[in-house]
């Protein structure tokens, strides 16, 4: 059972068995039907109902922006499918297989295929405010976290893409909001969220904007709403000028207390807290005026009813023979991300990314919508699941959506084994990040050790000089504690992953491909960024890593400098590729810019798609693991300056092997040079052999010699 | 697209080549020697075939030159003609722009590679046997040799001793070399045994103790290179 027949025949057994149906359909129909890529079929059952073959089919958008939210969209309508038949009354229903965009499906019933699109349409519709807003549920298809949109600190930009939010959801939107506030206003988390409070307050609570508005500026706003009647008199001038520290109630003082923190944190809580039970009051009593009232007024939400919204979100969608139809108003141009749906969603950071704002066909019509609800929608899910970051650009800082790289692979895992493989994650990084940690005080420790050492040679004050040694007394000892630790951090590696050091060639990060890729992804500490998402049922399922990109150097202009060299590089990938197919510890294909697809001989096991191209699990470890290990020994910088050197320098030496180690020798080897392009291997001067040991290099052009061999003999896919 | 080379050939041809500049004493002793040192003679054959863009006239260009230079020139010739015949048999491969291309810029890494595990091999086996009369007279003996006869039988001499002690005296200290030279242990020995031969000269110094095979600046220059890391450009804060 190698192939995509086997996985899949495996599949269709486990649904037929479920759907007690083995009498009238074999396993080999069912799975051919589905590698044959069938849409629909049905049989008569002696009860009066029919068996269904249906494939549910939403083709995802293959664009960064909202590939992630595609797909996490899809697994939504796949388990919202199957919460239709949750009642019972329109049959049973069990999930053979899927693959990104097709869902197949094996359902009892005495429905048509019509009636079934319509409880589908229905289900979705009903859904819509947890799909936006709910906390995590995979069994529902609901992903992500909506605090993780409140990571935000201004109100200049858009901080939230409520473009992506139809209107008719709004009252949703400010209740979920509300909750999320008062969750940050909550004595533990409040000092460390206050700006992200006064921002959030100010952007949705916020009545107007521009000059004197204060939807962009939150001290403004609290100067309206101490002073104008317009609003209500929901803060007291004595209250804020407790609150804030300052004489009078005015922008200026209120700004300079918060950004001199000024300011009464427990008073200003209270004041906070006692400002959104006001808006909650008049909301709840059944007002408008505090509901997002700029938000609304301004026109950012996507105007469409919800049978409307609905209808663009399943347009062209397929369940069976049965196409949802999507209306289009063929004088406009169409979404810039998917080129199917009309266009009525404006460009903004939050929204479409760092790609906005640049030239499309849309400017030319002076078409200010650019996108559709539905990648609006794709957009959300993915910043829902991952959060969003400020980023500089020409000057500015907007909220803009993280970035990903997505890894697709198919595994048999019970979701217990999926919640394992990310904790397993989790610990591997900490190791990795505790070593970085440790090294860095290592040598800084170092440092000042030499740097004592030789203040002490040259002191002859024998009282100074006596302070001195006892200065480099306790610094030696920290040293030596530091060391100890990162030993032990070590020790801790090779024991709990004992495949690192064969696949890297050693368990220091920085000397291993494998660690150091880890180590240079951008990760923050809460790891939002990480996921490990299960999208089919059970058994042979979809499994789909969510992992962060690669974080720039310092310096770097561009903000994919390291991404893009990273993800251009077969040899990186795979190395990333082979240290999560060790994590979960199964013979399971990998997908990484390629799209996983049931079809007949799609993929093999103990195989690695890096852009379509298939590459052997044991070429991986023949050859690449050759070039990555000689690179990891050789390129001193360190982070993500010495992550793209290192990159660099395994990919040239895969394509001309022996060449670029001779270059490569004469950075590293050459005596007399004061300046190394290279590290020199590790090898001491030996006196019985009167030469150094240089054997690592011998060993590293055997090695390089066997692949240029393979190469030039055709081995090489 | 990688351009495709000869690499059947160029491996078979360069082992050829260098056991030849070896053996008249043109590659550098010491493992330390900058590349220029090591590459100077196969560059310079390389050039000679590319200016005529035939082998043969290279060859005879480049052979003149290194004959000038070389010691030992009249037991070597066979082998000199040996390889001229070897490259005219392969004259198409060596006139292709690309294997010159590859072979120039791999040059070094082939050189280390081939000269590695031999001058280890004969460095130990003098510094093992520095200051004993036994085998530093039969060194004597083959370089103070004054006619043909004599100096035959000088080099019957040491060749014996190597057969017999070589491996025998260094085998516990190069077990690492000879891990990662597994496939050509045998023809590293062989080619160790010609190059103690032909450069006796030398390594009878190394044997009395008036020769070092490495100066003692280079040692501290190297150790220093120990620590990793030590230029903090690029660095992580």
């Amino acid at each position: 059972m190698d192939s995509t027949e086997g996985i899949v025949l495996d599949q269709a057994r486990s649904a037929i068995e479920e759907l007690g149906v083995g009498d009238f359909v074999s396993p080999e129909e069912v799975a051919k039907s589905v590698t044959g890529k069938v849409t629909y079929w049905e049989k008569p059952l002696p009860s009066g109902e029919w068996l269904l073959l249906i494939r549910l089919f939403s083709g995802a958008i293959q664009r960064e922006e909202v590939f992630l939210g595609s797909i996490l969209f899809n697994a939504f309508l796949s388990k919202a499918f199957l919460r239709v038949f949750n009642d019972g009354k329109l049959g049973r229903a069990s999930l053979v297989a899927n693959d990104v965009d097709d869902y197949y499906f094996l359902v009892c019933t005495a429905s048509g295929v019509e009636d079934l699109a319509d409880a589908l349409r229905s289900e979705v519709e009903h859904s819509l405010p947890d799909l936006f807003f709910g906390a995590p549920d995979e069994g529902r298809g609901i992903y992500g976290d909506l605090a993780r949109m409140f990571t935000f600190r201004k109100s200049e930009f858009e901080p939230f893409p409520v473009y992506a939010v139809p209107e008719f959801l709004a009252p949703a939107l400010e209740k979920a909001v509300r909750e999320q506030l008062r969750i940050l206003l909550t004595e533990e988390r409040f000092p460390g969220s206050l700006r992200t409070v006064l921002a959030a307050i100010a952007f949705f609570y916020g009545r107007t904007s521009g000059g004197s508005g204060d939807a962009q500026s939150f001290p403004k706003f609290v100067e309206h709403l101490a002073t104008d009647r317009e609003y209500d008199n929901l803060l007291k001038t004595d209250d804020v000028k407790r609150a804030f520290n300052v004489g009078e109630v005015a922008k200026p003082a209120i700004k300079e207390s918060i950004d001199k923190e000024a300011y009464s944190t427990k008073h200003l809580r209270q004041l906070l807290l006692g400002l959104l039970n006001g808006f909650a009051a008049s909301i709840d009593a059944g007002s408008g005026k505090w509901l997002l009232p700029f938000l609304r007024k301004d026109g950012k939400f996507i105007s469409l009813e919800p049978s409307e919204y609905v209808n663009c979100l399943l347009g062209e969608v397929q369940l069976g023979y049965y196409v949802f139809q999507r209306s289009f108003n063929r004088t406009r141009v169409p979404c810039r991300l998917c080129n199917r749906v009309e266009a009525v969603v404006e460009d903004r950071y939050v929204t479409t990314g760092l790609r906005s704002f640049r030239f499309h066909n849309q400017s030319v019509r002076h078409q200010a919508e650019k996108v559709c609800p539905r990648c609006a929608l794709y957009s959300y899910l993915g910043q829902k699941l991952l959060g969003t970051h400020m980023v500089s650009v020409a000057g500015k800082l907007p909220q803009v959506p993280k970035t990903y790289n997505l890894i697709f692979h198919y595994g048999k895992h019970t979701d217990d084994e999926i919640r394992r493989l990310a904790d397993q994650i989790d610990d591997l990084w900490g190791l990795v990040r505790r070593h970085e940690d440790l090294d860095r005080i290592r040598r800084e420790a170092r440092k000042q050790v030499l740097a004592l050492s030789e203040r002490a040679s040259h002191e002859h004050d024998s009282a100074k000089s006596s302070k001195l040694a006892e200065e480099l007394a306790a610094k030696a000892d920290e040293l030596k504690a530091v060391e100890a630790d990162l030993e032990n951090t070590e020790r801790d590696i090779a024991a709990r992953y004992p495949w690192v050091k064969e696949m890297g060639g050693s368990v220091v990060p920085a000397e291993n491909h494998v660690l150091d890729t880890l180590a240079n992804l951008d990760i923050s500490e809460n790891r939002v960024e990480r996921h490990v998402l299960g999208l089919g049922i059970s058994g042979y399922r979809m499994i789909l890593f969510v992992l962060p990109q690669v974080r720039p150097p310092r310096d770097a202009v561009e903000h994919d400098f390291a991404q893009r060299r990273f993800s251009s590089s077969r040899i990186m990938v795979t190395a990333l590729l082979s240290l999560l197919r060790e994590l979960c510890g199964c013979d399971g294909p990998f997908y990484y810019q390629s799209l996983p697809v049931l079809a007949a001989d799609a993929f093999r096991r103990d195989t690695f798609y890096v852009r379509n191209e298939p590459i052997a699990v044991a070429k991986v470890h023949s050859e690449y693991e050759v070039v990555t290990q000689i690179a990891w020994k050789l390129v001193w910088q360190r982070g993500s300056d010495g992550f793209v050197r290192k990159v660099v320098l395994a990919e040239k030496l895969l394509e001309d092997p022996l060449p670029t180690f001779a270059e490569v020798m004469r950075g590293s080897l050459v005596p007399g040079e004061t300046k190394r392009s290279y590290r020199r291997l590790p090898g001491a001067y030996r006196e019985d052999w009167g030469t150094y040991d240089f054997t690592a290099y011998a060993a590293f052009v055997n090695r390089l010699s066997r692949i240029q061999e393979v190469k030039d003999s055709g081995g090489e896919n | 697209m990688a351009v495709k080379i000869d690499r059947e050939v160029i491996d078979e041809f360069c082992p050829r080549l260098f056991r030849v500049l070896d053996s008249l004493g043109l590659l550098p002793r010491t493992l330390l020697a900058k590349p220029n040192e090591f590459e100077k003679y196969p560059r310079l054959l390389f050039g000679s075939i590319q200016r005529y863009n035939d082998v043969d006239a290279g060859f005879k260009e480049w052979e003149s030159r290194i004959l000038r230079e070389a010691a030992g020139k009249n037991e070597c010739y066979p082998d000199i003609e040996g390889l001229r015949q070897w490259m005219l048999d392969h004259s198409e491969k060596f006139v292709r722009k690309a294997n010159l291309q590859h072979l120039s810029t791999s040059l070094y890494a082939r050189l280390f590679q081939y000269l590695y595990p031999r001058r280890v091999l004969a460095n130990a086996y003098c510094l093992n046997h520095r200051g004993e009369p036994a085998v530093l007279g039969k060194f004597k003996r083959l370089v103070s040799a004054q006619d043909l006869e004599t100096r035959q039988d000088a080099q019957a001499d040491l060749e014996a001793l190597l057969d017999t002690d070589l491996l025998q005296s260094v085998d516990p200290l190069v077990s690492k070399l000879k891990t990662v030279y597994a496939n050509e242990w045998e023809t590293v020995v062989d080619d160790a045994k010609k190059s103690l031969i032909a450069g006796a000269h030398y390594y009878c110094k190394v044997l009395s103790g008036t020769e070092k095979p490495v100066p003692a600046e280079l040692e501290a220059e190297a150790e220093q290179q120990a620590e990793p890391y030590d230029n903090g450009k690029g660095e992580e804060e």
